[in-house]
């Protein structure tokens, strides 16, 4: 596939680079709330309770916490939605970002399940992370399949 | 293709790819769709399910698993001399000393005055939950445990759900120690839903002891606004705890089986966290024993704890 075929809007490389930022500011901050609970800065009463969110048994998955690997992912979308990675020429690159944010958003419904269904409270910067996967999987959705040839370009 | 072409580096959307196949923003409205569905879904069924399910409270108390306290109360000497003071993961703070006190004491059940060992906490505490497993540890090698229940610290605070025990019914019998308990609060809400539900009050004696020692004149790093904090355990007024020894989140996605089951474990990080502080509290109690039983006292695990604390 040739490099012009690759091409992207310029306003969705800003977008999803802009997003995976934010995504990785809140979960780096979500890591190391998750070590230090007291630097937490959030409500805890009610229904929103980030603490209990973040020190909940939901929040390790195979012994792995959840928020490492809400960072894990984040660092990998903030790679492939850089303005490098959308300017390359290998289809793994742009087949990748797309699958990784499917998968990432699928993780989040659990999430959202975990938190409304078992833990019954929510975390705001969480939902803010959730927030921005969501947005991130609207905007590739909007782009990656015509860039890929999956789907009829909007503008042909 | 040559990359120098500007006309080629910013195609016109006409040349973008005009493949066959799906119409373009069909992936987003499934997508969009999907979510939004299974969303909604998951709302629906948390207003129409009501709140959260009520944790068990003391009203209807729950003995300890038989098999747990076996594995509570029956640890392995080379597990406490393996471990010694060893906690690699989570960092564990030893009970502080405390100098020229008067002694706190009382009546054992063969009418002997003994120290006491005087703990103040709560069920919703999670400070107060992990604390418990090391304290019942260090206690079981001076004297048998009864009337321990099972318990698990207040679902919506921080460290939710850590699994723990109560001292509600619990009994202790020894030669050497009395140990009395105090749980101030249930883990859930009173009706009012304003604070905790009352449990236990305790005298104006152990308020007193509490007002006194737990107080940063006493304790090392503990601030004004910690004061009269829980869980507080006094070994005999030598010794003080104020806060939990070990943090509750090295408890966090483990049940209480499987916390018990591990104390067998000297490779487990928990069971590290745990018999590290009961080693540490056993050092503390050996000095109000005069180091009885020799056997515990004298064991490598405890002296690793007491000389780590500069007991003597």
């Amino acid at each position: 596939m040739s490099e012009s075929e690759l091409r992207v809007p310029h306003w969705a490389v800003a977008t999803t680079f802009t997003l995976s930022l934010i995504g990785l500011a809140l979960s780096t901050y979500l890591t190391i709330t998750h070590f230090e609970p007291q630097a937490l800065v959030c409500t805890d009463n009610g229904f929103i309770n980030c603490a209990a969110v973040t020190t909940s048994a939901q929040s390790h998955i195979l012994g792995i916490p959840v928020a490492i690997l809400g960072l894990g992912n984040y660092v990998v979308m903030t790679a492939l939605n850089s303005p490098w990675a959308w300017r390359s020429k290998h289809r793994w690159v742009h087949e990748a970002r797309f699958i990784l944010a499917i998968v990432a958003m699928c993780f989040v419904l659990w999430l959202i399940y975990a938190e409304l269904i078992i833990i019954n409270n929510i975390c705001l910067y969480c939902t803010g992370v959730h927030i921005t996967t969501f947005a991130l999987l609207i905007v590739l959705t909007l782009v990656s399949p015509a860039q890929l040839g999956w789907s009829r370009s909007r503008a042909s | 293709m040559p990359k120098s072409s500007r006309h080629q580096r910013r195609p016109a959307p006409s040349k973008a790819p005009a493949k066959g196949g799906r119409p373009a923003g069909l992936f987003t409205w499934i997508a969009v769709g999907l979510v939004v569905v299974v969303v909604a879904a998951l709302v629906i069924i948390k207003v129409t399910s009501g709140g959260p399910a009520k944790t068990p409270s003391s009203s209807t108390f729950q003995p300890i698993n038989p098999g747990v306290m076996t594995e509570l109360t029956t640890i392995p000497a080379s597990v406490f001399n393996t471990v010694g003071i060893t906690s690699p993961i989570a960092a564990v703070d030893p009970p502080q000393s405390v100098s020229k006190q008067p002694a706190l004491v009382a009546t054992n059940s063969a009418g002997a005055s003994v120290p006491e060992v005087l703990y103040m906490g709560a069920e919703y505490c999670p400070y107060c939950a992990a604390q418990r497993w090391a304290t019942i540890i260090a206690l079981s090698r001076f004297g048998t445990w009864s009337g321990l229940g099972n318990m698990s610290s207040y679902s919506n605070d921080v460290y939710p759900n850590t699994p723990t025990f109560t001292f509600i019914k619990a009994k202790y019998k020894s030669q050497y120690l009395v140990f009395k308990s105090v749980e101030e609060y249930t883990n859930y809400l009173d009706t009012a839903g304003t604070y905790y539900a009352k449990l236990q009050t305790p005298t104006s004696g152990e308020v007193a002891l509490i007002s006194k020692y737990d107080q940063p004149k006493y304790i090392k790093g503990l601030t004004a606004a910690e004061a009269e904090s829980i869980p507080f355990i006094d070994y005999g007024n030598q010794f003080l705890v104020a806060g939990a020894s070990y943090s509750p989140s090295t408890l966090t996605g483990s049940s209480r089986n499987e916390i018990a089951g591990a104390l067998s474990n000297a490779s487990s990080p928990i069971t590290d966290a745990i018999i590290t502080s009961a080693n540490y509290q056993t050092a503390a109690l050996c000095k109000l024993t005069n180091n009885q039983p020799g056997d515990v006292c004298m064991s490598s695990g405890v002296q690793t704890a007491a000389k780590a604390m500069g007991i003597k």
